[in-house]
C-alpha cells in the first residue's frame, strides 16, 4: 500500500518540513473556555504566535461543548501566521458529518489535520451522549488518503480549486512570507510512548502507518525513561514526532487531571512537588514562582534529552490556564 | 446471547472471524473495529475506571497465540450499517 508521508509536495515553510529538515519546532494549543467571545480565542492565538510556529486546535476535547474548532481557526487564521493543526475527533459525527468536516477544512485552507478516535462520552460533560465512533482514526486516516490520492470521499468525487493550492501571508512583525496552506491534506496521529504494552503499541501504528502518516504527536509525556524505548522504535521510522507536556501551577488541578490523563500515569515525585509548592508559600507571587522552579528543572531536563538523543523533533504545550510558562521553557530547553 | 458460541446474527460482517471470536463492535466501548485506542492503561480499558479488560488486547493476546501477530496489524474497513437491523434498508 502506498505511503504518504513523503515530504516531496510540501512547501519548506510547513512545519513538517521544519522538522524533517532539523528544525525544532515548539507548538502551542488552544485552550477552551466557556466564554462565547471570540476574542479569548484571538488573545491566545496572539500570545502564542510570538512563542511557537505551530498551534493545534482541538476538537470537544475531553468530551466536553465547545466551540468548533473549524470556526475557531477561521477566526485565528489571520493572526497566527504559521501552521494551525485542527483535530478531527470521530466522536460525535458519523461518516457523513465527518467528510463534511474534512472538506470544509480543506476549502477553507485547513489542511493539517490531526485524526483522533476522541474520548468517550461517559467521560465528558453530556455523559448521556450517544458515543458514535462510526469511523475510528484509523479509517478517517483511510478516508483522507482516499482524498489525497483520488479526490474523493467513499468514491464520491470533488473537484478542487485549480487556484493556487497554498497561499502566502504577510507577517506583520517580519518581511519573512509565510506559508500557510499546504497542497494537500496533512495528516497526523497520535502515539502513547508510555504504554505499558510496547508491543500492542507498535502494531497498532503499523496498521495505521500503512494509510499513510505525515506527522505524529504523543500523548503527554513525563518521563525520559518511560518513553525512550518506544521513541527509539518509532525514530526508524522517519516521520516526524512532536512530544507533549502539560505543566501545571495548581496542585488540585493537578490532582483531578492524574485520574483523566488516557493510558497515562501522572507520577507521583511531580504530584508531591505541585502539592508542596501550593501549601508551603503563603502569597501567590511566590507561589507562582515555586511552579514556575518545579516546571521547568522538571520538564526542561526531559525534552532537552529527548531532543538531544533526536527522539522527538518538536514539542507542544498543552497548557491549562498557565500560557506564561511556555516563554520560560523554551529558553531553557534552547539553553539545555 | 453468547456471542463466542453460537455466532453473532447482529450483523454480517463477521468480525469474530478475524478478530479470533471476540466481537469489537459489541465489548469494545468506541466499537473500534481498529483497535486498541490510546484510552488503554495496563491493558485495561479507561472507561470504567480501568476496570475492564480492553478487549483489543484480548484480541491481541488471540492473535499471539496462534502466531499471527502480523494479521493483527491489517485493516479492517468500516461496517456496512445496511446490514444491520433495525436500523439498515436491507
Amino acid at each position: 500500500m502506498h505511503v504518504n508521508n513523503s515530504i516531496s509536495n510540501l512547501p519548506k515553510q510547513h512545519f513538517v518540513s521544519r522538522m524533517q529538515e532539523g528544525e525544532f519546532v515548539f507548538g502551542g494549543e488552544i485552550e477552551y473556555s466557556t466564554s462565547l467571545d471570540l476574542q479569548t480565542y484571538r488573545n491566545q492565538a496572539n500570545f502564542l504566535k510570538s512563542h511557537t510556529s505551530v498551534l493545534a486546535i482541538p476538537d470537544n476535547p475531553g468530551s466536553n461543548i465547545f466551540l468548533s474548532n473549524i470556526a475557531i481557526a477561521q477566526v485565528i487564521q489571520s493572526l497566527y501566521p504559521y501552521d494551525l493543526v485542527l483535530s478531527i475527533s470521530c466522536r460525535d459525527t458519523n461518516r457523513l458529518g465527518l467528510a463534511t468536516r474534512l472538506i470544509t477544512a480543506y476549502s477553507l485552507g485547513f489542511r493539517n489535520l490531526l485524526l483522533v478516535t476522541g474520548d468517550h462520552p461517559s467521560l465528558g460533560s453530556v455523559p448521556s451522549s450517544k458515543p458514535v465512533f462510526d469511523l475510528d482514526s484509523t479509517q478517517l486516516l483511510h478516508l483522507c488518503h482516499e482524498f489525497n490520492q483520488s479526490g474523493t470521499l467513499f468514491g464520491n468525487y470533488f473537484e478542487k480549486s485549480q487556484g493556487i493550492d497554498y497561499k502566502l501571508c504577510q507577517n506583520a512583525d517580519s518581511d519573512q512570507d509565510f506559508c500557510i496552506i499546504p497542497p494537500r491534506l496533512v495528516v497526523g496521529t497520535v502515539i502513547n510512548p508510555q504504554n505499558s504494552l510496547p508491543e500492542i503499541e507498535m502494531a497498532r501504528f503499523q496498521r495505521k502507518k500503512t494509510e499513510g502518516i505525515d506527522f505524529i504527536q504523543t500523548q503527554v509525556i513525563f518521563q525520559a525513561e518511560a518513553v525512550i524505548p518506544l521513541l527509539k522504535e518509532f525514530h526508524h521510522e522517519k516521520i516526524p514526532i512532536m512530544a507533549g507536556i502539560v505543566p501545571l501551577n495548581n496542585y488540585s488541578l493537578a490532582k483531578k487531571i492524574s485520574n483523566f490523563l488516557p493510558g497515562v500515569k501522572f507520577p507521583k515525585s511531580l504530584l508531591q512537588a505541585y502539592k508542596i509548592a501550593s501549601q508551603n508559600s503563603d502569597n501567590s507571587k511566590n507561589k507562582a514562582k515555586m511552579f514556575d522552579k518545579i516546571n521547568t528543572n522538571y520538564y526542561s531536563p526531559l525534552i532537552t534529552e529527548l531532543k538531544h538523543k533526536n527522539l522527538i523533533q518538536g514539542l507542544y504545550f498543552a497548557t491549562i490556564d498557565y500560557p506564561i510558562i511556555i516563554p520560560a521553557l523554551i529558553r531553557s530547553i534552547l539553553n539545555g | 446471547m453468547d456471542l463466542n458460541q453460537n455466532g453473532c446474527t447482529i450483523c454480517s460482517e463477521g468480525f469474530k472471524k478475524e478478530t479470533k471470536g471476540i466481537c469489537p463492535f459489541v465489548q469494545c466501548p468506541k466499537s473500534m473495529l481498529n483497535g486498541p485506542c490510546s484510552d488503554m492503561l495496563n491493558g485495561k480499558c479507561r472507561i470504567g475506571g480501568y476496570q475492564n479488560e480492553c478487549i483489543w488486547v484480548q484480541i491481541y493476546y488471540r492473535f499471539a497465540e496462534q502466531n499471527r501477530k502480523k494479521d493483527f496489524s491489517s485493516y479492517c474497513p468500516p461496517l456496512d450499517w445496511r446490514h444491520i437491523y433495525p436500523r439498515g434498508a436491507e
